[in-house]
């Protein structure tokens, strides 16, 4: 598979703080892969993301994006190439209506107009706001101001999805609906997906998980095999997913469980065989 | 005393406009002295109306509100509204957001000193609620803007606490926290509820959280407070949380589950903590 | 409320007024501000009120909204008919004290003056109550385009003031949020002395500010990662449309001024 992401010892400071904020982080990430970092406020992680995209430079390090190396003179091609939703809904919705902010980026690419209309139209319809399209953002939910900055993301084509907290600020309701459509937009274009997120049963989607604590990438691998290590995940802050929270808390309780990952209904199930079997 | 009562509360937005919007029928509750009640509700449903109603944030159209001996109306001026204030503590969403002074101390202080309290003693309450919230005392002469999201949370709601209410409204406190921030302050406003007798007051979506601390849960849908019970009541009955637009707690989806598959649980489990103790003595039980 | 007075309330009755070119609504109000300077007798000041009741009942817009255009003006109003009353001379005096005189001029420079006053923001209220903020910016932008042929930066200013608009109601709500989180921490705004009140609004203030920068960087960041490298060679979504119906409107306009011309000079 091809690396579509590759970073190479990033190393990141704020000027005037000694404090890496990225310290030595390597990984890649391949096409159409599914990421998701975690680890606490305050780890590295939205520095990260910002960093792929060019959003802010490295002190030493190297990122290639889809055989790009990212630097001064490719970084607005790096850009195109990615999708960018970020955390706070009002503060990433730069046109004045819904329409007007999908089309803000195709604008910024020099589409022509009637190019322009369709691709909003249909990125409109795609994340089900077309309804909505001459709304203004006052009078919208913060799940469907994070729909519209998908829209605006899947107008645009890109090769690569990055999510930053883009649940976070959101009722349980946007939650569940952004990620579905995530899911579902992921499925139809095939880009590659780079969550970052605090929802733990949301890292049970991603083909892999990168746990970052204070700027370095302390452990990567299927979320099976991280989110069964609940002692990491515990010591780094972490939510411990459903199955594992009732694994651990039995194994406390000196019942013996599997030691591997379960989700909660196979955790359920097991419970409810094991009563079975008593009788 | 500090009991709360809604007596047949209305609020609209805009009365009297061709705008009027009716936010809240007919609202009748009471939360007894030193509950921790949860609200909950869709985004939309009232809830942030009714707690700005109730720190006199904004007047009833028809209908009375009593907190404790003071009574809050349509007609209430503002001294009479100030004074219930003085009772109650409002910790905003997103509260790190109305922090404006130059040093943390003085951001705490703030409170009190408008309450009427000297600077010496605003000082010391601003010093008490800075422990009570866990910030180191070497944070004291910094600027509130200079600290992390989480240390700024914790300087907003210090400065809430040193105004010692006797009632603490919360409006979705862990909003933005990562899990571990999370964990922490719902168990400070655990700990103040418990040893420090304070009426705790919480809006959220967090249906877990509701269902772990609360001991009574006020379900709000469209503008009406659907119903009022113990977590037992309101979170034992799926149905009728879907109904109004809530998510089912994890602890109780499991529950109904495990209820299917041959496990009895009595009291019905609030936190996986005794979901997992139920279960393990079952277990144990058959197994013996 | 701020927006309110800012930029009048955008009423959406679809009248034959609002699907006008936001251009051809902003020059001809514009235009007709200026001919109404040119009325100097009651014929004149009738055929304007007249053309401009015409033109507010083709609004379909309620006559109450107009009302609430001129309601926070009338003082100035007032104040202005009440000096040029006292303060003007000529014909019939009837009544005079010191400099102050009432007299037949006097009057009629009065009426005249309220006449003046309300038509003007009666036609200004119609391009606000029928047109949205954002085409209004729209329409400026169209119409300074030129501009940028001696380097001004219209397009720039253009995105800059749309932002601005964009972002009213999400300042005036952030507003509202601390305040209140403030009045909950005890501060009492509009009571006590001049000096108390300046000060409790500093509470209010900072953390508005503070909030506006923090928006303003996170915008920065999005518009950045959104590909946003200045205004050159951007391409349009929102284009404006010349249609007949603003050529008519232009010549209805013409004609009402040489109507106007005609009763100024020739009765």
């Amino acid at each position: 598979m091809n690396n579509i992401i590759s970073v190479q010892n990033a190393i990141f400071s704020y000027p005037g703080n000694d404090i890496h904020v990225l310290n030595d982080i390597s990984f890649d990430v391949s096409q159409g892969e599914w990421v998701a970092i975690i680890g606490h406020n305050g780890s590295g992680k939205s520095t990260l993301a910002k960093a792929i995209d060019g959003l802010l430079s490295l002190d030493s390090g190297q990122v290639v994006v889809d055989g790009l190396e990212l630097n001064e003179n490719t970084v607005w091609d790096v850009r195109s190439k990615i999708g960018f939703v970020f955390q706070n809904p009002d503060n990433q919705f730069v046109g004045a209506t819904v329409a007007d902010d999908v089309a803000f980026g195709l604008e910024n690419r020099h589409v022509d107009h009637a190019t322009m209309v369709a691709k909003v139209d249909e990125a409109l319809k795609l994340v089900r706001m077309d309804k909505y399209a001459d709304r203004e953002p006052a009078g919208l939910s913060g799940g469907q101001k994070q729909r519209v900055a998908l829209a605006g993301v899947i107008a645009m084509q890109p090769k690569i999805v990055i999510l930053d907290e883009a649940t976070s600020m959101l009722d349980p309701q946007g939650r569940q609906e952004v990620i579905e459509l995530l899911h579902e937009l992921k499925q139809r274009y095939k880009f590659t997906v780079l969550t970052i997120t605090h929802d733990i049963d949301e890292t049970a989607l991603a083909d892999r998980l990168f746990v970052i604590d204070d700027g370095s990438l302390i452990s990567s691998g299927e979320p099976e095999k991280i989110l069964s290590d609940s002692k990491m995940l515990l010591e780094k802050g972490l939510d411990l997913p459903l199955g594992e929270h009732i694994k651990h808390d039995l194994k406390e309780l000196k019942i013996e469980v599997p030691e591997e990952y379960m989700n909660s209904s196979q955790v359920v199930n097991w419970l409810c065989q094991q009563l079975s079997s008593m009788e | 005393m500090s009991t709360i009562e809604f007596n047949g509360v209305n609020f609209s937005y805009q009365v009297g406009t061709p705008f009027e919007v009716n936010a809240l029928h007919d609202i009748n509750v009471r939360i007894s002295d030193r509950s921790y009640t949860a609200i909950v509700g869709h985004t939309g449903s009232g809830k942030s109306t009714l707690i700005q109603l109730l720190d006199g944030l904004i007047r009833p159209t028809t209908g009375t509100i009593k907190v404790g001996n003071e009574t809050i109306s349509s007609t209430s001026s503002n001294s009479e509204l100030g004074k219930i204030r003085s009772k109650i503590g409002f910790v905003f969403q997103f509260p790190e957001n109305q922090l404006f002074e130059e040093t943390v101390l003085k951001d705490i202080s703030f409170g009190p000193q408008n309450f009427g309290k000297s600077e010496d003693e605003a000082i010391v309450l601003a010093k008490e609620a800075m422990q009570l919230v866990g910030l180191d005392d070497s944070l004291a002469q910094r600027s509130p803007f200079e600290l992390s999201g989480g240390q700024m949370r914790r300087v907003a709601i210090a400065g809430v606490l040193a105004m010692k209410p006797e009632i603490l409204i919360l409006d979705e406190p862990t909003a933005g926290l990562d899990p571990r921030g999370q964990r922490e302050t719902m168990q400070l406003f655990s700990q103040l509820h418990r040893k420090n007798n304070i009426n705790v007051i919480l809006v959220t979506h967090q249906m877990e959280d509701a269902a772990a601390f609360a001991n009574q849960v006020l379900v709000m849908n469209d503008g009406n407070l659907v119903k009022a019970g113990s977590p037992n009541e309101i979170f034992s009955n799926p149905e009728g949380l879907i109904g109004n637009h809530l998510t089912i707690p994890k602890t109780t989806k499991v529950a109904n589950e495990l209820t299917k598959g041959g496990f009895r649980f009595d009291p019905y489990p609030l936190t996986l903590e005794e979901l997992s103790r139920q279960v393990a003595k079952q277990l144990e039980s058959g197994s013996n | 409320m701020f927006s309110k007075v800012l930029f009048g309330r955008f009423v959406p009755t679809n009248s034959v007024i609002h699907k006008l070119d936001p251009r051809a609504k902003l020059v001809l109000s514009m235009y007709f501000i200026v001919i109404i300077f040119f009325a100097n007798s009651w014929q004149t000041y009738a055929w304007l009120a007249a053309f401009t009741l015409g033109t507010i009942l083709l609004t379909k817009v309620p006559l109450g909204f107009f009302w609430d255009g001129v309601r926070p003006l009338i003082f100035i109003i007032v104040l202005t008919v009440i000096l040029q009353i006292f303060f003007s001379s000529g014909g019939h005096v009837y009544w005079q004290w010191g400099i102050l005189s009432i007299t037949q001029f006097g009057l009629i420079n009065g009426a005249y003056i309220f006449c003046r006053f309300v038509l003007i923001i009666c036609m200004s209220t119609v391009l606000t109550l029928t047109t949205q903020p954002l085409m209004i910016a729209d329409a400026v932008e169209s119409l300074l385009k030129p501009l940028t042929k001696i380097k001004v930066p219209v397009y720039e200013l253009a995105l800059m003031l749309s932002i601005a608009l964009r972002f009213v109601p999400t300042l005036m709500d952030e507003s509202q949020k601390i305040m209140n989180a403030q009045r909950a921490r005890g501060v009492n705004f509009g009571t006590g002395s001049l000096w108390k009140r300046v000060k409790s609004l500093i509470p209010i203030l900072i953390p508005l500010f503070i909030s506006a920068f923090n928006r303003a960087e996170d915008l920065a960041t999005a518009m950045e990662a959104r590909g946003y490298s200045g205004g050159e060679g951007r391409t349009k979504y929102r284009l404006l449309h010349w249609h007949t119906a603003d050529s008519v409107a232009c010549f209805v306009m013409v004609a009402a001024t040489i109507i106007l011309l005609t009763l100024r000079y020739f009765t």
